[in-house]
Order: C-alpha cells, then sequence, then structure tokens
C-alpha cells in the first residue's frame, strides 16, 4: 500500500513542480522537489500528520499556483494526486494495527475502486469547471459568502454533535 | 475526524482565497475535495448492528497449557465497507499463535471469525469486550463500539508432588486412613498390651507376656490409623507478601500450600482451605479429588490484600476448624504472629507451619553493601528467635528457603514426625 501511495505523492509534487518550471520559477519548482523528498522520506517514519502535512503543501502550492497564473490542469493535477496520496496512506495506517486481514485483496481492490472514481470525477468535473467562464458580480460574490458562512456554521455543528 | 477537519480546513480555505482573489480557478481547486468529502458523507456507516460470541477451549488449565479462544462476528445489519475487529486480551496473557486484530469487509448476514491461543500464570481471566471500529466510504466516517463477549478461564497453580506429611493431629475421624490415632486396634505400628478377649484374633496374641501370668491371656495391640480433619490456612495479607522482579514471594506460598493439600487429600484426609487476606475465603472441607479441584480453583483465584481487620491473624475464625485438628499454616509469617500461633496451639490445635524464608528472598535483590548485610544479619537474627518461639511451644515449623524446591525441603523436615 505504500507504494501506490509513494506514486501518488511523486505525481502530486512533480506535476506541481513542472507546473512552476514552465513558468521558469525554477527555485519554487526545486522547493516542491525538496518538499516531495521530505514527504517521501518520512511517509515510512512519521505518523499521519506528515501526510497531512503534504496535502496542505501541496493544494497551497497549488493555489498559489492558481493565483500566480501558471498552468490550472497541471495544478489541478497536483491536487487530485496529493489528495489520493493522503487517502492511500490513510489506507495503509487504518489496516496496519489488524494482525489479520481476511479478504485482503477484495478490501483493497474495493478501496482503490471507490478511490479511483472520486479522484476520476474529481480531474474530469475539475476541468470542466476550469473550462467554464462564470462572471461573478458582488451581489453573486456576497450570496456565496453566506452560503459558505452558513455551511461552515453547519460544518462546525455537525462536528459538535459527532464530538459529543 | 482529524481527515474530515483536514478536508474542510482545505475546502473553506480555498473558497475564502477564491472570494478574496476573485480567482474562479481555486474554487476549480475544491472540486476533488468536495467529491471525496461528498462520497464520505453519503456512504457513512448506519448503526452498527454486530453479534459477537466467544468460545474458549476449556475452562481451566495448569501453567503453560495454552487456551483456544474463538471469536465470532456476525453482521445482522447494512454492508460494512472496513471493519477491524480487535479484541481486548486481559494483562499479563501472553498470546501463543493465532491474530487477535483482523480486518475485512461484511456483507449483511456476513460473519468474521478470530482464532488465536493463549497462556499465562497463575490467575483468573476474565475477558470483557471486543473493539469493533466501522468505517464507511473512504472511512471518513467511522464508528467506534465495544460490544460484550465475556469469558473467563483459570489457570490453576501447578501441582508438585510431595512423598508423604506426616502429621499427629489429637484427634482424627473414624474412617481409616495412615495418621496414627493414639487408639488401639489392627494397625501396624505395636501400640501396647491388653488382656485377650473373646473375638481377638489369635495371632495377637502376646506369647511372652501371657507365659508370665499362669490364668491370663495377653494380646498386642497396634496404633490405629485413621483420617484428619486438616485445615490448610495460606497467609495472603500484603504485608507479609515481598513482590521482588522475578514474582512475589506470594506465588511460592501458593505452591507450598498446592502441594501440601494434594499430599494430605491423597492420603484421604478431610481437608478445607482458608485464605486470610482482604477477605476470609473459606473452602469447606472435603475429601478427594472434587475437593482437590475446589482448593486449586481457590488458590488459583487467590491473591494478596490488604484488609485492616485482617492485620493480625487474631481474627482467624478458629470455629471454622473442628477442634482438636490439625492446622496447616503457609505464611512468611509477621513479627506478632507467634503470640496467636501459641493460642492456638494452647486450644489443642496440633500445628504445623511452613514458612517461606522472605529474608533469603530478598537478599537476592539487594546489593552487597555493608548496611545491607548487617541489616539482613539482624532481620535473620529476629526470624530465628520468631520461629524458636514457635518451636518451643510445641509448633512444628518448616523454614523453607524458596530456592530449595519444596519437595525436597518438605521431604527432609516433614517426612517423619519428630516431637519438638
Amino acid at each position: 500500500m505504500k507504494n501506490p501511495a509513494s506514486i501518488s505523492i511523486g505525481l502530486a509534487t512533480s506535476s506541481l513542480a513542472l507546473g512552476y518550471a514552465l513558468s521558469s520559477r525554477w527555485i519554487w519548482a526545486i522547493v516542491i522537489v525538496g518538499l516531495g523528498l521530505c514527504w517521501l522520506a518520512g511517509q515510512q517514519r512519521a505518523g499521519s500528520w506528515l501526510t497531512g502535512l503534504g496535502l496542505i503543501a501541496c493544494v497551497t502550492a497549488a493555489a498559489f499556483g492558481v493565483w500566480w497564473g501558471l498552468s490550472t490542469g497541471w495544478m489541478l493535477f497536483s491536487t487530485v494526486a496529493a489528495l489520493a496520496a493522503w487517502d492511500l496512506d490513510h489506507f495503509a495506517r487504518r489496516i496496519q494495527p489488524a494482525a489479520q486481514m481476511e479478504g485482503e485483496t477484495r478490501l483493497k481492490r474495493a478501496h482503490f475502486q471507490r478511490l479511483s472514481i472520486v479522484v476520476g470525477l474529481g480531474l474530469l468535473l475539475g476541468s470542466v469547471a476550469l473550462s467554464l467562464q462564470v462572471e461573478l458580480n458582488l451581489a453573486g460574490a456576497i450570496l456565496l459568502g453566506l452560503l459558505v458562512i452558513i455551511g461552515f456554521s453547519r460544518v462546525i455543528g455537525f462536528l459538535k454533535d459527532r464530538g459529543n | 475526524m482529524t481527515k474530515l477537519f483536514l478536508l474542510g480546513f482545505l475546502v473553506y480555505g480555498l473558497i475564502f482565497a477564491s472570494l478574496a482573489t476573485l480567482n474562479g480557478g481555486l474554487l476549480a481547486l475544491t472540486i476533488p475535495l468536495l467529491i471525496y468529502l461528498g462520497a464520505g458523507f453519503l456512504r457513512q456507516p448506519e448503526t452498527l448492528r454486530l453479534k459477537v460470541s466467544r468460545s474458549l477451549s476449556t475452562d481451566h488449565v495448569f501453567p503453560g497449557e495454552p487456551v483456544t479462544v474463538k471469536l465470532t462476528l456476525t453482521n445482522e445489519g447494512t454492508w460494512l465497507d472496513e471493519v477491524l475487529l480487535e479484541d481486548l486480551l486481559p494483562n499479563s496473557l501472553i498470546q501463543v499463535d493465532g491474530q487477535v486484530s483482523v480486518m475485512t469487509s461484511l456483507p449483511p448476514g456476513g460473519t468474521v471469525q478470530l482464532v488465536y491461543r493463549v497462556q499465562g500464570k497463575r490467575g483468573i481471566y476474565h475477558f470483557s469486550a471486543v473493539r469493533v471500529t466501522a468505517g464507511g466510504h473512504l472511512s471518513l466516517f467511522k464508528k467506534r463500539t465495544r460490544l460484550p463477549a465475556p469469558g473467563q478461564f483459570l489457570v490453576l497453580p501447578e501441582v508438585v508432588r510431595l512423598q508423604r506429611v506426616e502429621i499427629r493431629p489429637r484427634q482424627t475421624r473414624v474412617y481409616s486412613g495412615v495418621i496414627p490415632a493414639r487408639q488401639g486396634g489392627p494397625g501396624v505400628e505395636f501400640f501396647g498390651v491388653r488382656e485377650y478377649q473373646p473375638g481377638d484374633p489369635l495371632r495377637w496374641i502376646n506369647s511372652r507376656a501371657s507365659a508370665r501370668h499362669a490364668q491370663t491371656t495377653f494380646i498386642n495391640e497396634f496404633e490405629q490409623e485413621r483420617v484428619a480433619d486438616v485445615g490448610l490456612i495460606l497467609d495472603a495479607r500484603q504485608q507479609s507478601d515481598v513482590p521482588s522482579s522475578e514474582g512475589s514471594l506470594f506465588e511460592y506460598s501458593i505452591q507450598a500450600t498446592t502441594a501440601l493439600a494434594d499430599a494430605f487429600l491423597n492420603a484421604g484426609n478431610r481437608v478445607g482451605l482458608f485464605i486470610y487476606g482482604r477477605a476470609l475465603n473459606w473452602t469447606f472441607p472435603g475429601y478427594g479429588k472434587i475437593q482437590r479441584e475446589r482448593i486449586l480453583w481457590a488458590l488459583a483465584q487467590a491473591k494478596p490484600g490488604a484488609g485492616h481487620v485482617f492485620e493480625k491473624l487474631e481474627h482467624l475464625p478458629t470455629r471454622l476448624f473442628p477442634a482438636r485438628s490439625q492446622l496447616v499454616l503457609v505464611s512468611p509469617l509477621l513479627p506478632h504472629d507467634p503470640d496467636e500461633l501459641i493460642k492456638l496451639r494452647a486450644r489443642g490445635y496440633r500445628l504445623l507451619v511452613v514458612s517461606p524464608d522472605p529474608i533469603a528472598f530478598e537478599q537476592k535483590e539487594r546489593s552487597k553493601e555493608r548496611e545491607i548485610v548487617l541489616a539482613t544479619r539482624i532481620a535473620r537474627l529476629e526470624r530465628k528467635v520468631l520461629l524458636g518461639k514457635l518451636r518451643q511451644a510445641d509448633i512444628r515449623v518448616l523454614d523453607w528457603p524458596v530456592e530449595t524446591p519444596f519437595p525436597q525441603a518438605a521431604h527432609a523436615a516433614l517426612s517423619r514426625f519428630q516431637r519438638l
């Protein structure tokens, strides 16, 4: 299970670095490659916090890349690959405490299938969204902002309920 | 929950960033994350309806023998994508083989089984529950529950065989046995001479004594051999125990009590066990193999405990023991114990004290510093005085240095009755 996660980490960081390198932001590309190597190296030893940090770093770098006008395709691909790496790493850690796996192949195959669907759909819809142009006026932005705030408060309430 | 929090944080971060910068590309980055979250929300695990059953290969074993534990988990609810079943092993139980946790997916009506073997030291082991963690789609949401799966087994103390323990209680029971009953009659050992009475076997006639008296015939009498009541008292007071890194002195007391109970029961005696510690634990006297089993079960569960009332032996309920019977106390002995034991002796009980030596046991753990050596010498002298007091009161004492195997120590001191 570590291998698919490592491949995903490699894909996430290399696509990100490529996106930065294509815009001649070499220093950032080298920094991203370095971060990817650190993520790969620490994957075996560190806890799940590292993979979470890796996902945050990749998404943040992708967001900066989009903001700086780099190729959004690479940024989106990088986000999706980082998400897959993060999920696969968590899956590997979940099955680790189990001394015995019953139907191991079936369990892994089912998880890969679910992840593939989610990742494929995310990539597809993300690409569609990138090709769409929607004009957002001030009212629309405010409406969207309100929706975000309401959604945010709902999520906090939900988390509190689950915590209780 | 951490996964959910992290994804939520990223999604909201990206949305706020896109609103702040009015950049639609940032919103597009949230889509894969939102789809992941949505997939997790849609397929979160429902209420767990699981049934678990546990079976053990036996309810009691001797040390070193493994017990096979079988756990079966049945899903009586909806499909569970990922289920982690973990058995919660009692402390100090060693897993010999098999696995105590399993991960699988469970369809409705599906079952999963865990089989493993464990072994442990003397004691009672209670299994209480199993932990089940069920994750939904992508395990974004998890449900964790503890399902009761009770079970217990005993590891009985090891029984070391003693060749013979000679006792002479002042009163015996009516059934024939191996204990001299201080009464003339059929037996092996010469007891005395009495006048012949009709019905006496002719081969018992003492011709020498009869020859000296013209009109009277004398016959030999033998000492009858009967069974006796034996009350075993195990000292389980916390303050008399000596814990160490290799175990506690109490385990040696258990070993001695087990061996003595086995020896007395094998000789046909009626044996009762009294465990004097945090509370009073009384195994009613009885004979034979069933009683042996009862005593072993009681000893398997015995552990030292502190009780303010039972700090001294003065609360020993002597009424439980038949008058003038044989009492056997297994105890490392505390300084104030001899007074109570002498009182028991004065009431007519025959007393045998088997005392695992706490000083020699503790000495192994201590350094060879001058102060320690001096302290050990003082403790030895005190113990010598204490044991001497008991011997003076006609109480038999076996001072057992625990590095010597108990059968060896018991054979040397208890195989012949020596009046002290």
